[in-house]
């Protein structure tokens, strides 16, 4: 798409996608703007001082809301951060060049602590970046040659405090509209999809881990290029300033002012700032030493307004997706899977024994056997889950699992859980892509939109209700649907019909035959067995891990 | 030699206390799932009602505190120590968890920490403190070694205490509750169990251990807010390498000390690490023991 | 409370003196100390620009053709340079005219005083004053160079092996190196060189390392808690070296945590400021009752063997008390309230300090204290007194410290 049509098609769906919320944001932006006309020196630098604080707080939020970690290290990246930025300015290096040096360490450090720690359960993982957060403190405390010891580094000054302001401002900004592009991409869907359900989400081809570290990577780069622009306003780094407090009070400040919402740090600072001030004024009430009431009541109150058990001050708001017929994901090749004498014990228990088995494309292969006879076990080898303790498997085309239980994401609509699933075949879909929402990535989003609805209408589930609300049938049909969308050209399902009507039976039974006609290779795993012999082209039984024929 | 015999009685003295905290943050997580973040500050709160109720805010000397008014005051002390690890629970925590928010316990139990620590601050400002020491533990002297007969108590109390924890959650009937609820809150409810007043007491239980922990260390030297908060940290940098199992909380404690008084002290050859790595070496490496183990643990499949 | 109410009976008793005054104007002096961290350190800096402001109000403060009145304002750093800059941008905001700092962040914050006069009353660290570039720093208090070089001129003639010990906070960073500037002239007095740790619970394995050095006396510079634990950490093993200090070994809280261990601090020698001046202790003790009576004597919590009540000297209030009457003389020198001519009067006027010595400074020179006007005192019984085998601490009187 040339420039110009493409600008224009950009402001007509910005147009359409235009609510109130919008309105007020950009207004809030372009009043605070004008601020620093209207206060001295010291206040302004104070307010820009602010201001990149919530722009660590809305990079936060990429790791705390849209994957969904309770990441407490956001302290300690801005304060790498400032040590890199300090260092350059140090050296006389111009202020752009210092942010951008601090953007790329805060990223690199972000990628070290989620790389490190993602895998953990998410109490590890807090554990884990609160530690961090004291090393780093700690270490820029003792280890002089990193900052200079307690006095700290000192910088001549860049920009005047009116310009950090107005720079702190548009960087907020700019966080903020980053967050929004991310959330909304797929990259931001399937972090959902893991936050909501981590073992489904690997089934369908979620790299969990990777999508993580790089959300943590981006909450590093927003804090650094904060800590370093900071430093350069304050005209020294101060190793003091980014203890454990700080990451602390990022965390509670997104979680106030709700994690899931782009602006939704920003309001978190606003409202710490004025439990701030309300703070000062009750203690000049009372004549007590400033700081220490001020701290003590901001304290207190910060207690109550967490104990209340807030959702957070703003809520996400639903947009639509646009949809325009265009290329949807490319038809993948068929494939197969061959597995070959898989054996696999626990202890005492045998779950597999000698077991073979392949499944073709254009075929439903139907697995059944009593309880305890080693289905689930086998699946998960099959899908790679498990490594069998014997035994080869040779797959080709990619392989979806569903799960036994139902496992949808509750917060996702099933338009994004197909938008989710299919990522993997986007081939304009890259984090920074989504970022810079370019035309082609917009494009391709829209079209994807368009061959997802057509895929939820043939499986007869209602696009845009939040997964968590829909019938436990519709559910079921929309895991499958979900492992279709991947393009797997392997499907293994796990007892779909389980507990469900005849109606409901029929419908799925449709449903699998339509896909296995289609030239996919399924193998089903199932206990009725009408069920079975109306749709299974081959019919495998498990008994105690071996198969009997 | 007798330096590096010095140097083990001082990193086995500060090992024993992070030992009994990490045993502690073990015992929490084992049966709630949560971790108590505001450990340290509640330590802290112990041993500071203590100190006030024995002897004021004024200046004190070590000996101006007679036997029995201590004994009070460090009864106050636990009961608060208690009280608050509980009050916190139920008011801060306990909402988020049952909601299986995560995110939203960890910013609670940090406003906990928070809240607690400007308390302190505000109450009591001076940059050190000197705790009141009626208990007459002297200096066992091996040569030019000193050995600070303390040091070996509170190890001794700390074993204790940990195989008591241990053969507590799984030996009795409350302790296999406890880990029950553990498992699954849902199910514990359902069988019947009065799951908030088995936890909140546990709760309780840790709070007050661990101020008796710091209680137990303070006299030895200055104390103040920021000591005891180091104190949770490396208990709960001990309790996460060994990913909260109390049997080997102590001994990672332990181990925790000793590198702390290795960096600080040991001279190899005419070259040292020094004091101002003693901090970032013990965290530094047990965050990598923890990256180490948390990549193993997942079953990947290439 | 109690404070607040003899500031109010100070300043109605100046006001009733005087006859009806005409409308007055109101100067700032911000000071700018860390409150919330080292109160003590705070509020002695408040209390003596407190006494001095109202001393020069009630005698009447004319610049130019207008009269004034002083105001004192607080501001806490917090220890933190950060936060010092903040400050200082606050007062430049208020037309302070001028700010009292115990130290912190002044490296920072001089530029953004844009000319205003800053005092230094307590750090002593080499490269914070600097006449030539920085016109508008000046300290009065002992710097840690004249005290690093008199405590070798005082110890490498008595033929000690010394263990020169410092602690790694920001303070024993800059006194080691110090120190070793100091002694390098007699690197074979010096047995070891060793970084304590700041924060430790524990410092026997580095006292035991000294002793196996041969040591024969200990230098520790650092905070008065690292100063405490070496004492514990000697003295527990035994081992009877003598200790010499910089001025934090005078810190109550060395005391405090020695209270059980009296024996342990008699002989402790701390090398400081001279307190009083050649005209005798007369003047340095009116000026201590007069602050006692403002804002109470601070307790140090210990007492003698005869149960007196020990009480601290009041250094650092002397010192921003003396500073603040510098700059009203500089007021009425320059005749305005422009901070970078009052800056320059600074370099031109004299008063007499609180101790009856000549405070000055002048174009060269921004240290208000002599770099060598540097004594040292002994401990016994709580209490110290100059000692004796140093030609000017044997001209000193001791202080009263009981009450």
């Amino acid at each position: 798409m040339t420039t110009l049509p493409a600008l224009a098609a950009a402001a007509r769906e910005a147009r359409a996608a235009w609510s109130t919320r919008s309105t007020l944001a950009v207004a809030a932006f372009a009043l605070a703007g004008f601020v620093p006309l209207l206060t001295g020196d010291a206040r302004t630098a104070e307010l820009a001082d602010g201001l990149y604080l919530a722009c660590a707080a809305v990079g936060l939020a990429f790791t705390v809301g849209i994957a969904g970690l309770p990441s407490l290290a956001q302290g300690a990246f801005v304060a790498v951060g400032a040590v890199v930025g300090a260092r350059l300015l140090e050296l006389g290096a111009p202020t752009a060049v210092a942010a951008l040096a601090g953007a790329a360490a805060g990223a690199a450090a972000g990628a070290i602590v989620g790389g490190g720690f993602a895998r953990l359960p998410r109490a590890g993982f807090a554990a884990a970046t609160w530690i961090f957060a004291w090393l780093v403190s700690l270490a820029l405390q003792s280890l002089t040659w990193l900052l200079g010891g307690a006095e700290g580094t000192v910088v001549t000054a860049g920009p005047t405090p009116a310009g950090h302001y107005e720079l702190a401002l548009g960087l907020t900004a700019a966080a903020a509209l980053a967050y929004l592009a991310l959330a909304r991409s797929t990259f931001g869907l399937r972090l959902a999809a893991a936050r909501d359900r981590e073992a489904a989400a690997n089934e369908l081809g979620v790299p969990v881990h990777r999508l993580r570290t790089v959300a943590v990577a981006a909450s590093g780069a927003a804090a650094g290029v904060a800590g370093a622009l900071a430093v350069a306003l304050a005209g020294v780094a101060d190793p003091t300033r980014y203890g454990p407090y700080l990451s602390f009070k990022l965390f509670v400040v997104v979680l106030i002012g709700g994690a899931a919402a782009p602006l939704g740090a920003a309001a978190g600072v606003v409202v710490l700032g004025v439990l701030s001030v309300a703070a000062d004024a009750v203690g000049r009430l009372e004549h007590v030493a400033a700081a220490r009431s001020h701290a003590l009541l901001a304290a207190v109150m910060l207690l109550g307004v967490v104990s209340l058990g807030w959702e957070g001050l703003v809520r996400p708001a639903r947009r639509p997706r646009r949809t325009t017929a265009g290329p949807g994901p490319a038809p993948g090749a068929p494939g197969r899977l061959a597995a070959r004498s898989l054996a696999k014990r626990y202890g005492e228990l045998v779950a597999a024994d000698g077991v073979s088995l392949e499944i073709v494309p254009g075929t439903l292969t139907a697995l059944v056997g009593p309880n305890g006879s080693g289905k689930t076990t086998l699946l998960r080898m099959l899908a790679g889950r498990i490594r069998p303790d014997a035994g080869s498997i040779v797959r080709e085309g990619g392989v979806a699992r569903t799960l036994q239980a139902t496992a949808v994401f509750p917060t996702l609509t099933p338009l994004e859980h197909l938008l989710a699933a299919s990522a993997s075949r986007r081939r304009r879909g890259g984090l920074f892509r989504a970022l810079l929402a370019t035309p082609q990535a917009r494009a391709e989003d829209a079209a994807f939109a368009a061959w997802a609805r057509g895929v939820l209408v043939r499986f007869g589930v209602d696009p845009d209700t939040p997964a968590g609300e829909l019938p436990v049938s519709d559910q079921r049909v929309l895991m499958l649907a979900a492992a279709y969308a991947t393009g797997a050209a392997v499907l293994l399902v796990d007892e779909p019909a389980a507990g469900s009507s005849a109606a409901e039976r029929r419908r799925l039974a449709g449903l699998l035959r339509g896909l296995a006609d289609e030239g996919l290779a399924l193998l089903v795993v199932e206990h009725d067995l009408a069920l079975v012999r109306s749709v299974a082209d081959r019919i495998v039984a498990l008994d105690a891990g071996r198969v009997v024929t | 030699m007798a330096v590096a015999l010095q140097i083990l009685a001082s990193g086995f003295a500060a090992g024993a206390v992070y030992g009994l905290v990490a045993v502690g943050h073990s015992v929490v997580f084992r049966l709630t799932g949560v971790v108590h973040f505001a450990f340290g500050e509640l330590i802290a709160l112990g041993v500071f009602v203590t100190l006030f109720v024995a002897a004021g805010s004024g200046p004190v000397s070590q000996t101006s505190v007679g036997g029995l008014r201590f004994v009070g005051a460090l009864v106050v002390g636990l009961l608060v120590t208690a009280a608050a690890g509980a009050g916190s629970y139920f008011l801060a925590i306990e909402p988020y968890r049952r909601r299986g928010s995560v995110i939203g316990w960890v910013g609670a139990s940090l406003a906990v920490a928070f809240a607690v620590r400007t308390l302190l601050v505000v109450f009591f400002d001076r940059p050190a403190y000197v705790f009141p020491d009626p208990l007459p533990f002297g200096v066992w002297r091996i040569g030019d070694v000193t050995i600070q007969e303390r040091s070996l108590f509170v190890a001794g109390a700390a074993l204790a205490l940990a195989a008591a924890a241990a053969a507590l959650l799984s030996r009795t009937r409350t302790g296999r509750a406890l880990e029950a609820i553990a498992q699954d809150f849902d199910a514990a409810v359902l069988v019947g169990l009065p799951v908030a007043r088995l936890v909140g007491g546990a709760f309780a239980a840790a709070g007050a251990w661990a101020g008796l922990a710091a209680i137990l260390a303070a006299p030895s030297a200055a104390f103040d807010v920021d000591a005891a908060a180091r104190y949770g940290l490396y208990g709960l940098a001990a309790a996460v390498v060994v990913w909260f199992d109390p049997r080997r909380a102590l001994a990672a404690g332990l181990a925790l000390g000793l590198i702390q008084a290795t960096v600080t002290s040991a001279h190899a050859g005419g070259t040292q690490l020094g004091p101002a790595y003693r901090d970032a070496v013990p965290l530094a490496l047990a965050l990598a023991v923890l990256a180490w183990r948390a990549r193993a643990t997942q079953e990947l499949v290439e | 409370m109690r404070r607040a109410v003899l500031l109010l009976a100070l300043v109605a008793a100046a006001a009733g003196c005087g006859t009806s005054r005409p409308e007055r104007g109101t100067l700032t002096i911000v000071v700018d100390a860390p409150f919330s961290r080292t109160p003590y350190l705070g509020s002695a800096i408040e209390d003596g620009a407190r006494l001095a402001a109202s001393e020069i109000d009630a005698a009447g403060l004319h610049v130019g053709d207008r009269e004034y009145e002083l105001r004192v304002v607080t501001m806490d750093d917090a220890l933190s340079a950060a936060r010092a800059v903040a400050n200082v941008r606050s007062a430049v905001e208020r037309h302070a005219v001028a700010i009292v700092n115990e130290g912190t962040g002044v490296d920072a914050a001089w530029r953004v005083a844009r000319g205003t006069p800053i005092g230094i009353v307590f750090q002593g660290g080499r490269g914070l004053v600097d006449p030539v570039t920085r016109r508008n720093v000046f300290r009065i208090a002992p710097t840690d160079h004249g005290i690093a070089f008199r405590l070798a001129e005082y110890l490498v003639p008595k033929g000690y092996r010394v263990a020169l010990l410092h602690d790694d906070s920001d303070y024993g960073d800059a006194g080691a190196g110090e120190l070793r500037r100091a002694f390098a002239g007699n690197r074979s007095s010096v047995a070891l060189d060793e970084t304590l740790p700041a924060s430790a619970l524990d410092l026997s394995p580095q006292v035991l390392r000294a002793r196996r050095a041969h040591a024969t006396a200990l230098l520790v510079w650092g905070r008065p808690a690292t100063i405490a634990a070496v004492l514990t950490a000697a003295r527990s093993a035994g081992w009877a070296v003598p200790v010499y200090t910089p001025p934090t070994g005078a810190d109550p809280f060395v005391r405090q945590q020695l209270a059980d261990h009296p024996a342990w601090i008699d002989g402790l020698t701390f090398a400081g400021g001279r307190l009083t001046s050649e005209v005798g202790a007369a003047p340095f003790e009116t000026f201590a009752q007069k602050l006692q009576q403002a804002f109470g004597a601070e307790g140090v919590g210990v007492r003698t063997r005869t149960g007196g009540r020990v009480v601290q000297p009041p250094e650092t209030a002397m010192y921003a008390y003396d500073f603040v009457r510098l700059v009203a003389a500089a007021l009425t020198r320059a005749g305005s309230t422009d901070p970078r001519r009052v800056t320059a009067a600074l370099e031109e006027v004299t008063v007499e300090g609180a101790n009856g010595d000549e405070r000055a400074f002048n174009r060269l020179n921004h240290e208000g204290v002599v770099d060598d006007d540097v004594y040292f005192a002994r401990f016994r019984d709580m209490t110290y007194a100059p000692v004796r085998d140093d030609p000017l601490s044997a001209t000193l009187p001791a202080i009263p410290q009981t009450r």
